[in-house]
């Protein structure tokens, strides 16, 4: 798989450390940049200290600031220019993704051709 | 009167005709004087033109005169007559018919000596010579004053009776021997409803009576035939066909010789008496019945009514409305406000608005309202009635109360019961929600991992040991959980049992924080130490476990730096021991879910982390097993404090020892 033009720098927002680290190996694999934050609160600074995004993946349930709070403080920093696509356990992911006005969303667990998939989707979609 | 005459003419005559010897003759002249003078009557002898020529004794001393002063003189000029100027003249007019031939006769008044009135059957009769010629008149009169009020008294005691008898209301009546009606007054006529006795006369009294009557008409009737008095109530058809109650005495009617020859009725109209004893009958009836249906059936009966001006009272209350109001009969029945104080407060603006709704409409009154009984505190009714309008503008509820206080408790138990399983189910279902998402963290762990080195391997590349050693963690998770939900299980279904023994507190808290120490050697942990041991009667490794998810979740909440604060304090007959952190705090509507399985809160917001699931589920259950109690105190912004505290001495359930 070639690495997509559009869209290469994704930053993880996860505080599950396994999950962190398999996702992004797996996405590097695959031609991503990657970085990376085990909470809301860390992946703030780091939209606020570097280059933004072309997309996040973002983990609900973290400690310190949540999904939820992320999202929030992202759409009223940065608007919504960044598509975030939720990564979650619960059997309402929709209702969950919608919730926090993200572009879409990944169940958990996911086979990562699924991820990349969801991805390539919102490549388009980006406004940069 | 009669008889003198006869005997005195007689006499004469045999003088007249036998023309005895001179002797005989003065003896009958001796004799005849003799009769003459003691008669017990009035008598005298009168020349055919009325002079007096002889005058017996009796006669002499009704007027007090002796013969010198009577004799000689025409008989109308004696004192026996001048009283009268017309009784004069009568007398004048009876001389001159009687010296014609004639007998005359009449009764007159007259006065004697006293004055005192005398009643008089006067006579005046010629005598006649051998050639039919009148030589004589004579004179009688009979005193008949006592048979004259004798008669004259009777005559008005008959008209005093017929006029009873007329005037009677009860029914007088002669009947013959087959109960042919013979005599009958007004009121008897009236009874049969004829106009006239002429209507009734010989019509049998036993065809007016009703058949189921009859025999027993038939039976009295026979009774006074046979010489006894009869007493009879029957009920007869009028000739108008109206039917009337009556009650009849009869006794039997005898002719001069002692022979039956009818009966005489005394009959009453009870019909009016008989409808009454019939209605008080009914309404005594009526009133046991009521009394009875009052009495046995499940509920109250009572009677309330409405005046236009919108007071009211109860007429009629039954014992139980007595019971469930505590108000007696007499304190309601002119006036009922009282009934107000007992309707429950809360409830007396609906049963108001219910009345009068029932009033306005003149619909059925139905209501389940609250009472405050002073007996039994408040207790539940249901009422139901049709309001009725009265003549005079009032409304009258005839109404049926039951208490249905057993029913409403057993109503809200099965709301609650309901709520509770619509709980449970809701529970139930959120458990699964929730395990599943916890046990999908680390199988997305695992997942991801083996696809990495599944993706390493496609490339010619070795997963390094590292990777591969990634796969414990979220494996050991994995069956961590599981663990805990067959441990919650189990002790949710009471199948763990604890093992209590006398276990110092201080000692067990102290090898928890060392083992904490060990995983997390940055974390302050500070507990004062108690000088004396704290014993209790507890399950060590149960109440370890707990500790453990108090201390774990204390990590979890505080920032690295922040101390976590350990304490025990020993309170009469019980232990509390606290974990307090410096985490976020809980909010106050979440404290109460945290300790349901799986809990974290309903909204999003609170989600923190995994991992807190089901430990303090598992913590509580233990808790409660010894027979101690669970809870956290917290604001929001300054930490959490969760403690449990325990009875030192074993209240414990589902133990072995």
């Amino acid at each position: 798989m070639t690495s997509p033009e559009p869209l290469k720098r994704i930053l993880v927002i996860e505080d599950d450390e396994d999950i962190l680290f398999a996702v992004t190996q797996l996405l590097e694999l695959e031609g991503y940049e990657v970085s990376t934050a085990t909470n809301g609160a860390i992946a703030l600074d780091l939209l606020q200290q570097n280059e933004l995004p072309d997309l996040i993946l973002l983990d609900m349930i973290m400690p310190v600031m949540d999904g939820w709070k992320f999202a929030a403080a992202l759409h009223q920093k940065f608007g919504t220019c960044i598509p975030v696509l939720v990564m979650t356990a619960a059997a309402n992911a929709a209702e969950r993704a919608r919730d926090v006005g993200a572009a879409g969303w990944v169940p958990k667990p996911f086979k990562i051709e699924e991820l990349i998939e969801r991805i390539k989707e919102h490549s388009n979609g980006r406004k940069s | 009167m009669a008889l003198f005459g006869q005997i005195f003419s007689r006499l004469v005559q045999q003088i007249r005709i036998r023309r005895r010897s001179g002797a005989a003759l003065r003896e009958s002249h001796a004799l005849l004087h003799v009769l003459f003078e003691e008669s017990f009557e009035l008598a005298g002898l009168l020349t055919p033109d009325g002079v007096l020529i002889k005058v017996n004794q009796r006669a002499r001393d009704f007027i007090g005169k002796k013969d010198s002063e009577l004799l000689g003189k025409y008989f109308w000029e004696t004192p026996w007559w001048t009283h009268s100027p017309e009784l004069q003249e009568r007398l004048r007019a009876a001389i001159k018919a009687a010296a014609g031939g004639e007998l005359v006769r009449f009764e007159s008044n007259h006065l004697d000596l006293h004055g005192e009135l005398f009643h008089i059957d006067f006579s005046l009769k010629p005598a006649r010579d051998k050639h039919g010629k009148v030589i004589l008149l004579i004179p009688e009169g009979r005193d008949i004053t006592e048979q004259k009020r004798a008669q004259s008294e009777l005559k008005a005691s008959a008209q005093r009776l017929r006029t009873i008898i007329e005037t009677e209301p009860e029914c007088v009546k002669v009947v013959g021997l087959n109960g042919e009606i013979q005599e009958m007054n007004p009121a008897g006529i009236g009874m049969l409803e004829a106009s006239s006795l002429e209507e009734v006369r010989n019509l049998k009294l036993q065809d007016f009576v009703t058949a189921p009557h009859q025999a027993a008409f038939r039976s009295m009737r026979e009774r006074v035939l046979k010489g006894e008095s009869g007493e009879l109530q029957f009920e007869i058809t009028g000739m108008k066909g109206t039917k009337r109650w009556l009650e009849t005495h009869a006794v039997p009617l005898r002719d001069e010789n002692g022979q039956i020859r009818g009966l005489l009725g005394i009959t009453r109209d009870i019909t009016a008496h008989k409808a009454s004893e019939k209605i008080d009958q009914q309404r005594h009836e009526l009133e046991r019945q009521l009394a009875t249906i009052a009495k046995t059936a499940p509920g109250a009966l009572c009677s309330l009514r409405m005046k236009p001006d919108g007071s009211i009272s109860m007429p009629y209350v039954s014992p139980r409305w007595e019971e469930y109001f505590q108000l007696s009969q007499a304190d309601v029945a002119q006036d009922a406000s009282a009934l107000v104080s007992r309707y429950h407060p809360d409830d007396l603006e609906y049963i108001n608005a219910s009345v009068a709704e029932s009033a306005k409409n003149m619909t059925d009154w139905r209501a389940e309202f609250r009472i405050l009984n002073p007996a039994r505190g408040t207790i539940w009714i249901e009422g139901h009635s049709t309001p009725v309008r009265e003549p005079d503008g009032s409304i009258i509820w005839h109404g049926f109360i039951t208490e249905i206080t057993q029913r409403k408790r057993i109503a809200a138990e099965l709301l609650a019961a309901k709520n509770a399983a619509e709980l449970a189910a809701k529970t139930q279902a959120e458990f699964l929600n929730i395990a599943a998402h916890e046990l999908r963290t680390p199988i997305t762990s695992l997942s991801l991992i083996l696809q990495l080195a599944q993706k390493k391997i496609e490339k010619g590349e070795v997963p390094t040991p590292a990777t591969l050693n990634r796969l414990r963690a979220p494996a050991d998770r994995l069956s961590a959980l599981v663990a805990d939900l067959l441990d919650l299980s189990r002790l949710e279904r009471g199948i763990i049992l604890l093992h209590p023994k006398r276990t110092n507190v201080v000692d067990l808290i102290l090898e928890c924080i060392e083992e904490f120490k060990t995983h997390a050697p940055a974390r302050h942990f500070h507990f004062e130490k108690p000088e004396t041991p704290v014993d209790a009667e507890i399950d060590p490794t149960r109440i370890y476990q707990v500790l453990s998810n108090f201390l774990d979740n204390a990590i979890k909440y505080t920032p690295e730096q922040g101390p976590i604060d350990v304490a025990i304090s020993s309170l009469a007959g019980k232990i509390r021991v606290s974990v307090t952190d410096r985490g976020a705090g809980i909010a106050e509507q979440q404290q109460a879910h945290l300790f349901a399985p799986f809990a974290r809160g309903e909204s999003n917001e609170v989600i923190r982390t995994s991992g807190l699931g089901l430990g303090l589920s598992i913590s509580r259950k233990i808790v409660e097993l010894h027979g101690g109690a669970i809870g956290v105190d917290s604001v929001e912004g300054q930490g959490s404090t969760f403690y449990f505290e325990l009875p030192r001495k074993a209240l414990l359930s589902n133990t072995t020892k």
